[in-house]
């Protein structure tokens, strides 16, 4: 994983709040998330964040988690959020905006994990646990877990991949033919 | 020129009327001249008043030649102790400070122990930066933590600086924010004022609208922004929802161009129409569930 540091030269920590000091900001985050090679997986650390807002939020999770979303193919790119601090109340913050603008994004704190945002729905947020749970797994395998219909799973599985929230890589089956397996980004 | 304060800056119907006074004055007077501000029959002010106070003086005092005369009534001494409690005067303009100073004993004020530093209040701030409103959402956190639950320390802080960021940059204004929690009553008294060029003449070239409250409503409830080719416009959207999300009774007023509105979960309501007069002038109360 890629960290991206959201904070200045010299700076002890940041304030994601309002729009006109974060647009720069958000800028040079799609342009390092631009020019990073394909399949790379960002993170902020909010240990460098204190307050945020809306505005703040919808700059510089909201935007790029956008950005992520339209170039899917060409960049297979992602972004986790890292460290939430209860403090300032990151997690409720960030939830408020991600629902509102239907975005979907993963944070950790190296124990455990949230799903924030409400691009992802139940059947799919159900899959996604095992999938961080097993770490990697193929639509044929959760479908028996499940079982499930293998074209329903591999839709689901497909809608985590384009939302940016699981990872996958194709494989050659011994069998013949090919299959994606579905791997958690940490 | 004089320009007669009400009794009473509590409620959004005060503010308006003062407001209206400005209005009256501004239409009248040039530039530099001399402006006696007439406030000797105040007798009772909220943090709201003491917000439209402080933006409306640094208006009147960057264009006129202000003399101010302080409370002289019955209620004096509380109206002063409060205003003194909330910080006015370290932040209303510096010839208005010493206008009380000259006309009454304010050391004894000034001196005051203040038993309990932590009792829920943010005292009135003078906010002009972008970089001080991270900070200021922070020191609301600080005295609001342990008082009300931590997503509604989260809402206060929020909209404070969403109104704090709009000021200064549709505004092209500082703004001067305060908040009050009354325990007994379980609510929270919030007022963000600035004397910038108002909600309207912001967004009017960015929208259509048959009437200018149409623009006032615009601003609240879509994502209407003067920025274009930007997609944001949610900061007003944001702080309604976030007054209205826990309790659908909590009051959200706003005093802008020439008019006084009461914001609902789903409209507004012009509750009255005036005179144009500088600022947008926010009064939100949130009752905590």
């Amino acid at each position: 994983m890629r960290l991206i540091s959201l904070m200045q030269k010299d700076e002890e920590f940041i304030d994601l709040v309002g729009r006109r000091p974060t647009v720069p900001l958000k800028e040079r985050i799609i342009e390092i998330m631009e020019e990073a090679p394909k399949g790379t997986t960002f993170y902020y650390d909010f240990t460098e964040v204190r307050e945020v807002n809306g505005s703040g939020i919808h700059e510089i999770v909201v935007k790029p988690l956008q950005w992520l979303y339209e170039n899917f193919k060409l960049h297979d790119k992602y972004l986790v959020l890292k460290n939430l601090s209860e403090e300032y109340d990151h997690l409720y913050n960030i939830q408020i905006t991600c629902n509102k603008e239907k975005v979907s994004v993963l944070s950790f704190n190296g124990e455990s994990y949230e799903i924030i945002g409400s691009k992802a729905g139940a059947a799919q947020i159900e899959l996604l646990k095992l999938i961080y749970a097993q770490k990697q797994v193929s639509a044929s395998d959760l479908a028996a877990t499940l079982n499930k219909k293998h074209t329903l799973i591999a839709t689901h599985l497909t809608k985590l991949y384009e939302y940016r929230l699981i990872s996958r890589q194709e494989e050659q089956l011994q069998e013949g033919g090919r299959q994606y397996i579905y791997s958690s980004l940490f | 020129m004089k320009l007669l304060s009400p009794s009473k800056l509590k409620s959004i119907e005060d503010i308006h009327v003062w407001l209206n006074n400005c209005a009256a004055l501004a239409a009248k007077m040039q530039n530099n001249q001399k402006l006696k501000v007439d406030l000797r029959h105040l007798k009772w002010i909220s943090p709201a008043g003491i917000s439209t106070l402080a933006a409306t003086l640094h208006k009147l005092t960057l264009q006129y030649d202000v003399r101010t005369l302080i409370p002289e009534n019955e209620h004096s001494d509380k109206v002063i102790g409060y205003m003194e409690r909330m910080d006015f005067f370290k932040i209303c303009p510096p010839e208005v400070r010493v206008a009380f100073e000259n006309s009454c004993d304010m050391t004894k004020y000034y001196k005051r122990h203040r038993n309990d530093q932590t009792n829920g209040l943010s005292e009135l701030k003078r906010v002009k930066d972008y970089k001080e409103v991270g900070p200021l959402q922070k020191s609301i956190r600080d005295i609001m933590r342990g008082r009300i639950s931590p997503n509604r320390v989260s809402d206060i802080a929020s909209i404070i600086g969403e109104l704090a960021n709009n000021a200064i940059e549709h505004g092209e204004s500082p703004c001067f924010p305060c908040v009050q929690y009354y325990p007994q009553q379980k609510k929270v008294e919030i007022a963000i004022c600035d004397y910038g060029k108002g909600i309207i003449e912001s967004l009017k070239d960015f929208v259509s609208f048959t009437s200018i409250h149409e623009v006032v409503e615009k601003a609240i409830f879509t994502e209407a922004s003067g920025v274009e080719h930007e997609d944001r416009g949610r900061g007003l959207m944001e702080v309604q929802q976030r007054t209205f999300d826990w309790s659908r009774i909590s009051q959200f007023y706003v005093r802008t161009h020439d008019s006084a509105y009461q914001v609902f979960p789903n409209q507004i309501q012009k509750i009255e129409t005036g005179d144009y007069y500088f600022g947008t002038y926010f009064y939100i109360v949130i009752e905590m569930p």
